[in-house]
C-alpha cells in the first residue's frame, strides 16, 4: 500500500467514524448499543472508536468553547452586567453592534434603558479619546424629540457602549400612515424641530431614516441614535491633509445624501437631504428611489443621473402638486448648496404651505436640476451654514461670510469641518458651569489635545486675515490655559501650555505691529499684554525667573501706557494692578527684595480701589485677596510676622466670602483651602504652632474631597501636599516627631510622583528637596544623625541640579544655606 | 498594498472569485507578521490579547471600513485564523523552551504576565492534534481553527468555508470529542 492510498483510506475511515458517531449522538442511551452492534457488524475497532468519542463528548464540557482569541464576539450578551446596567434582552442588532433592553436600579426601582454595545472593531486609544469627547457633547442634547444619552463608557473588554432612554413606540416605517395630510406634515415638522435643535448644538445626525424615528401612541416622535453615526466616526482616524474629514461607517445608503455616499462626512445639509427622503416617504408611503440591491456607488450614480419622480406623480395624490412637490425637490437637490440651508428653513416652507403663504422653494428647481449648477459658485448657501456656526462660537458673522464666499467650495467644506470641530471643543471647554465642576479635568484634556491640531490647520490657512488671526490667538490661549495655566485647574503640562501661549504671542505681536485705527491698536496691545502675563506665570512656575520678569515688565509697561490713555477705565486699572503683582512676585523670587514691598503696596492699593468701586466683582475680590497674600509673604520674609499674619487673615476672610457666594464650585473651595494653608504657614513661621495647627487641618479637610473627586488634577494634589508638608513641620515643632515623619514620608512619595509627572515644573522638584530636608530636620530632632545627613545630602543634590539648570530661586538658595548649616551640625555628632 | 485593494479583493472573494484569495493572503500575512513582531517584542500583555489586538489593527489598516459587510469581515478573520494559530503556538513553544533553558527567572517573569504554562502546553498539544486531524479531514481542522482561534460563530464559519451551517455544527461536535480524547491521552 502506498502512502497516498493509506492516507485516503484513513480519511475515508474517519468519515465513517464521524457518520456513526453523529448518528449515535442523536439516539437515546439505551438505543446506542443495539445501533452499534448493527452498524459495526464485527468491526470492533469502529465500535471502540465511536464509543470512546461518545465518552469524550460526554466529558468534554465546554472544552474549546471559549475561543483563545475572540474576534467575533458572541452574538448575545443578555444577562451580562455592564457597569450598573443589567442587559435583559436583545432589542436589535446591526453592523455596529447590538441594542439591549437593560435595567438599572434607581432608588430601589428598576429603570429601563436601551444599551447599545458597539462592536465596531478594536479602538485605538486615540479613537477612544475621541469617543469620549463626542459622547460628552451628545450628553447635552436634551430635547423632547430626541432620545437622550444617559451614560456611556468602555466595557472591561474594551467595547464602547452607550446608554439612552428606552422609548416605546412604532418605527416610522412600520407606522401605518393613515393620518390626514396635515397631520402627517405636522409630524414631519416635529422631526424637523428635533433635527434643527441638534444642529444648533453642532450635532449632525448623519443616519436619518424611518427606522430611527419612533412614533408613540400619542403621535409624538422620538429620534433615536442622534449623533451616533458621528460618534462612531470618531473611531476612524482622520488623515493629515483633511483633519475634519472622516469616513462614515454608520450610514444607511438608501436614506443617505449623495455626498455621504461619496464618503464625505455628514453636514447639516446632508441631514436636510435625508429629511427630504423622509418627507417623500411620509407623503407617499414609498421610497423616493428604490434602493434595494444597489451598492453605495451604484446608488450614487443613480442619484447623480436620475431625477426623483415627483411625489404627486408617484402616489397619484393631487394635493401634493405644487408646493409640496417643490419643497421635496429642493430638499433632495443633488448639490448640498442647492438645498435648504437648514432643517429650520425646510420647516419654515412647510409651515408657509400649511398657512397658505408663498414658499421659498421655487418651481424652477425642478428644471434646473443639480448637475447644471456644478460650475456655479456654491459658496452662498454654505456661508449661511457658517453664519449659524459663527454666531455660536462668537466669530464675526460678516467676516466669515466674506471669507468663505471668496473660497472655493471644497475649501469651504474643509473649513466647515475644522470650525465645527473647533467649535464643539471650545464650546465644551469654555462652558464654565461644567469646567468648574470637580472631575472635569480629564475630559478637558482630551478636548484640548484634539483641538490643537485643528488650530494649527486653521493658522496656516488664515495668515492673511487679521480678524481670524486674532481669534486663533485667543483659541491658543484657551488651550494653553487648560494644559497648564498656573493658578487654575489644569493638566499640569506646562511645557505644552507655554508653546501654545508662545504661538498666541507670535500672532499677537504681528497683529500689534500692523497699522490700524487707535481703538484696534489698543485692543491688540491689551490682548498682547494678557498673553505676556500668561507667559510670565508659566515661566515663573518652570523657574525661568528672569524671562518671567521680562515678560512682566513688558506687559506692565504696555498696560501703564494703556491706562494713561483712559485713566478711569476699571479694566485697565485692574490690568496694571495684576501686572504690578506679577512683577513683584517674579522680582522677589529672583531675590530682588528691595522694590518688592513698594510694588506690592501699589498693587494692594489698586485692588482696594477696584473692590470699593465693584464690591461684588469676583475677579477684583480674588485680586485683592492675592495682593494681601503677597504683602503677607514679603512681610514674613522681612520678619514682620504680626503684620504678615494680618494680611493673610484678610485674604482668608475674602475667600470665605467668595466660597459662600459660590457653593459647590471647586475653584472657590480650592482657594479657601489655600488661604487656610497660607495663614497656617504664616502662624507657623511666626512661631505660633498652636495657632497654625487648626488652619492647616482645615485646609487639608477642604482639599481632600476635591482631590478625591478629580485625582488627575495636579494642582490640587500639589497644594494638598504643601498643606501636609506644613502640617508635618508644625508636628515636628510640637515635638510629635514620629507623626511628623510619617506624614513627611507620605508627602515625599506624593511630591516625587508629581515632580515626575511634570518634569518642567522646577517648583515640584524643589518641593521634593524641601521634604527631604524636613525629614532631615525630624531625624536630627531624634538624634538620628546618620539618617539626617543622608536626607540633607539628598536634598542638597536636587537643589544643586536645579541651580545647574538655572532654575533655582531665592527661597531655594536660602533653604540650601539653612540645610548646609544643619548638615554641619549633624556632621559634628556621631552617627 | 493600499487599503482599497484588500477591500476589493475581499469583495471579490466573498462573491465567489476564489483566485482573489491567492492575492489576498500574502498581504494579510505580511501585515500580521509585521505587527506580530511589534507586539510580541513588547511582551507585556497576555499573548492572546496581543493576537486579538494585532488582528484588529491589521484589519483596520488593510480594510476600508465603509465598504465591507460582515461576511467580508468573517473572510478576513478566516485568513487571519491560521496566522493567529501560528503566532500563539510558536510563542507558547518559545516560552516553554525559554523556561526550560533559564529556569526560575523566566518562570517568574512569565507568571507576572499572567500566562500560564498549562495553557501553553495545551496550545502546543492542540496544535499537534489539529495537524493530525487535518491529515484526515482538512475542512474539519479548519472549522476548529476558525472557531477556536478567532471565535467565529457557526454562521460566520459556514460563510468563510462555503459550507452549510449544519455541516459546521456536526464537524465542530465531532472534532471537539476527538480532540478532547486525544489531548486527554497526552495528559495521562
Amino acid at each position: 500500500m502506498t502512502g497516498e492510498s493509506s492516507h485516503a483510506a484513513a480519511a475515508a475511515r474517519w468519515q465513517r467514524v464521524k457518520e456513526v458517531f453523529e448518528h449515535a449522538l442523536e439516539l437515546r442511551p439505551a438505543e446506542i448499543t443495539p445501533y452499534l452492534d448493527g452498524v459495526c457488524d464485527g468491526d470492533a475497532d469502529l465500535r471502540e472508536e465511536v464509543l470512546s468519542l461518545l465518552a469524550a463528548h460526554g466529558d468534554a464540557g465546554d472544552f474549546l468553547e471559549e475561543a483563545v482569541v475572540n474576534l467575533a464576539a458572541p452574538v448575545t450578551s443578555a444577562g451580562r452586567r455592564i457597569g450598573p446596567y443589567k442587559l435583559e434582552s436583545l432589542l436589535g442588532q446591526g453592523g455596529m453592534g447590538e441594542v439591549y433592553l437593560s435595567t438599572r436600579e434607581v432608588d430601589g426601582y428598576p429603570m429601563q434603558v436601551a444599551l447599545k454595545l458597539i462592536r465596531h472593531s478594536a479602538l485605538t486609544p486615540r479613537a477612544l479619546r475621541r469617543f469620549r469627547m463626542e459622547r460628552r457633547i451628545l450628553a447635552r442634547l436634551h430635547h423632547p424629540g430626541i432620545t437622550s444619552l444617559i451614560d456611556g463608557g468602555i466595557t472591561d473588554d474594551g467595547l464602547p457602549y452607550l446608554v439612552t432612554e428606552f422609548v416605546a413606540g412604532t418605527p416610522l416605517d412600520k407606522f401605518t400612515n393613515t393620518l390626514p395630510l396635515r397631520k402627517r406634515l405636522e409630524l414631519f415638522l416635529d422631526i424637523c424641530d428635533a433635527v434643527s435643535f441638534a444642529h444648533r448644538q453642532l450635532v449632525v445626525h448623519g443616519d436619518l431614516k424611518p427606522g430611527n424615528i419612533l412614533v408613540n401612541a400619542e403621535g409624538g416622535i422620538k429620534l433615536l441614535d442622534f449623533g451616533i453615526s458621528r460618534l462612531l466616526q470618531a473611531s476612524d482616524d482622520t488623515t493629515e491633509e483633511h483633519p475634519g474629514a472622516t469616513t462614515q461607517p454608520a450610514m444607511t445608503p438608501a436614506w443617505t445624501s449623495p455626498e455621504q455616499l461619496r464618503g464625505e462626512p455628514a453636514a447639516i445639509t446632508s441631514d436636510v437631504y435625508s429629511l427630504g427622503r423622509l418627507l417623500y416617504f411620509i407623503l407617499t408611503n414609498q421610497q423616493a428611489l428604490p434602493a434595494e440591491r444597489l451598492s453605495p456607488m451604484q446608488l450614487y450614480e443613480r442619484l447623480r443621473t436620475n431625477a426623483v419622480e415627483k411625489p404627486s406623480r408617484r402616489s397619484g395624490q393631487k394635493d401634493l402638486e405644487g408646493d409640496l412637490d417643490n419643497i421635496v425637490a429642493k430638499t433632495l437637490e443633488f448639490e448640498p448648496a442647492e438645498r435648504y440651508r437648514s432643517a429650520e428653513a425646510l420647516a419654515d416652507d412647510i409651515r408657509a404651505h400649511l398657512g397658505s403663504r408663498p414658499i421659498f422653494a421655487h418651481p424652477h428647481t425642478w428644471r434646473y436640476r443639480c448637475r447644471k449648477f456644478i460650475a456655479r459658485n456654491k459658496a452662498g448657501v454654505s456661508a449661511g451654514v457658517f453664519a449659524v456656526l459663527a454666531l455660536i462660537i462668537g466669530l464675526g458673522v460678516a467676516l466669515w461670510q466674506a471669507r468663505i464666499a471668496q473660497r472655493n467650495y471644497e475649501q469651504a467644506q474643509r473649513r466647515f469641518q475644522d470650525v465645527r470641530r473647533l467649535a464643539s471643543t471650545i464650546l465644551s471647554e469654555t462652558d464654565d458651569a461644567i469646567a468648574r465642576l470637580p472631575g472635569a479635568t480629564a475630559v478637558r484634556g482630551t478636548l484640548v489635545r484634539n483641538s490643537l491640531q485643528y488650530l494649527d490647520g486653521l493658522a496656516r490657512d488664515s495668515a492673511d486675515d487679521p480678524a481670524l488671526q486674532d481669534e486663533l490667538a485667543g483659541a491658543y490661549e484657551r488651550v494653553g490655559d487648560v494644559l497648564g495655566r498656573p493658578g487654575t485647574l489644569n493638566l499640569g503640562e506646562m511645557g505644552a501650555a507655554l508653546q501654545s501661549y508662545r504661538k498666541a504671542e507670535g500672532i499677537r505681536r504681528a497683529l500689534a505691529a500692523l497699522p490700524a485705527p487707535p481703538a484696534d491698536i489698543d485692543r491688540r496691545e491689551e490682548a498682547l499684554a494678557n498673553t505676556l502675563m500668561r507667559i510670565s506665570s508659566i515661566l515663573r512656575a518652570t523657574g525661568e525667573l528672569q524671562a518671567a520678569l521680562d515678560a512682566d515688565r513688558s506687559a506692565l509697561e504696555m498696560r501703564r501706557k494703556l491706562l494713561e490713555r483712559a485713566p478711569s477705565n476699571p479694566v485697565r486699572l485692574r490690568n496694571v494692578a495684576s501686572s504690578v503683582n506679577s512683577a513683584s512676585t517674579s522680582l522677589s523670587l529672583l531675590g530682588g527684595f528691595r522694590g518688592v514691598i513698594e510694588l506690592r503696596q501699589e498693587g494692594l492699593a489698586l485692588y482696594e480701589q477696584l473692590v470699593k468701586a465693584n464690591p461684588s466683582s469676583v475677579d477684583d475680590l480674588q485680586g485683592l485677596a492675592l495682593a494681601h497674600v503677597r504683602m503677607g509673604s514679603i512681610l514674613s520674609h522681612e520678619n514682620e510676622h504680626a503684620r504678615a499674619v494680618k494680611h493673610y487673615r484678610e485674604s482668608l476672610r475674602i475667600h470665605k466670602q467668595l466660597r459662600a457666594g459660590h457653593p459647590g464650585q471647586a475653584q472657590f473651595e480650592m482657594q479657601l483651602a489655600l488661604a487656610h494653608s497660607h495663614l497656617g504657614n504664616a502662624l507657623r513661621v511666626a512661631g505660633d504652632q498652636r495657632g497654625a495647627l487648626p488652619e492647616l487641618l482645615e485646609s487639608e479637610s477642604l482639599y481632600l474631597p476635591l482631590v478625591n473627586a478629580d485625582p488627575n488634577e495636579v494642582r490640587l494634589r500639589t497644594l494638598l501636599a504643601t498643606t501636609r508638608f506644613r502640617l508635618a513641620r508644625v508636628y515636628t515643632e510640637l515635638g510629635e516627631v514620629p507623626r511628623a515623619t510619617r506624614l513627611l514620608r507620605a508627602t515625599l512619595e506624593e511630591r516625587r510622583m508629581l515632580a515626575e509627572r511634570n518634569p518642567a515644573n522646577a517648583g515640584a522638584r524643589g518641593e521634593v528637596a524641601e521634604t527631604l530636608a524636613a525629614l532631615g530636620d525630624a531625624a536630627l530632632k531624634q538624634r538620628q544623625y546618620g539618617a539626617a545627613r543622608a536626607e540633607f545630602e539628598n536634598a542638597l543634590h536636587i537643589f544643586g541640579e536645579l541651580r545647574k539648570e538655572g532654575r533655582s530661586n531665592a527661597a531655594n538658595e536660602e533653604e540650601v544655606r539653612r540645610i548646609e548649616a544643619r548638615l554641619a551640625e549633624a556632621a559634628k555628632r556621631r552617627p | 498594498m493600499s487599503a482599497p485593494d484588500v477591500t476589493q479583493l475581499l469583495h471579490e472573494w466573498s462573491s465567489g472569485n476564489k483566485a482573489a484569495l491567492d492575492s489576498l493572503t500574502p498581504v494579510v500575512y505580511d501585515e500580521l507578521r509585521r505587527l506580530a513582531g511589534v507586539y510580541l517584542r513588547r511582551e507585556r500583555m497576555d499573548h492572546t490579547l496581543q493576537a486579538t489586538a494585532l488582528v484588529h489593527e491589521a484589519y483596520m489598516k488593510l480594510v476600508d471600513q465603509r465598504q465591507v459587510r460582515w461576511q467580508n469581515r468573517a473572510h478576513f478573520f478566516g485568513i487571519a485564523a491560521q496566522m493567529i494559530r501560528r503566532i500563539l503556538v510558536d510563542h507558547a513553544r518559545g516560552v516553554r523552551a525559554a523556561k526550560r533553558g533559564s529556569g526560575a527567572v523566566a518562570l517568574s517573569i512569565d507568571e507576572a504576565l499572567g500566562v500560564s504554562e498549562k495553557r501553553d502546553l495545551e496550545l502546543e498539544s492542540l496544535d499537534d492534534a489539529l495537524e493530525t486531524l487535518a491529515k484526515v479531514d482538512p475542512q474539519q481542522a479548519r472549522v476548529v481553527e476558525l472557531r477556536f482561534f478567532t471565535g467565529l460563530s457557526i454562521e460566520e464559519t459556514a460563510e468563510v468555508l462555503g459550507i452549510s451551517e449544519s455541516t459546521v455544527k456536526r464537524d465542530w461536535v465531532s472534532a471537539k470529542a476527538w480532540l478532547f480524547r486525544e489531548l486527554s491521552r497526552i495528559g495521562t
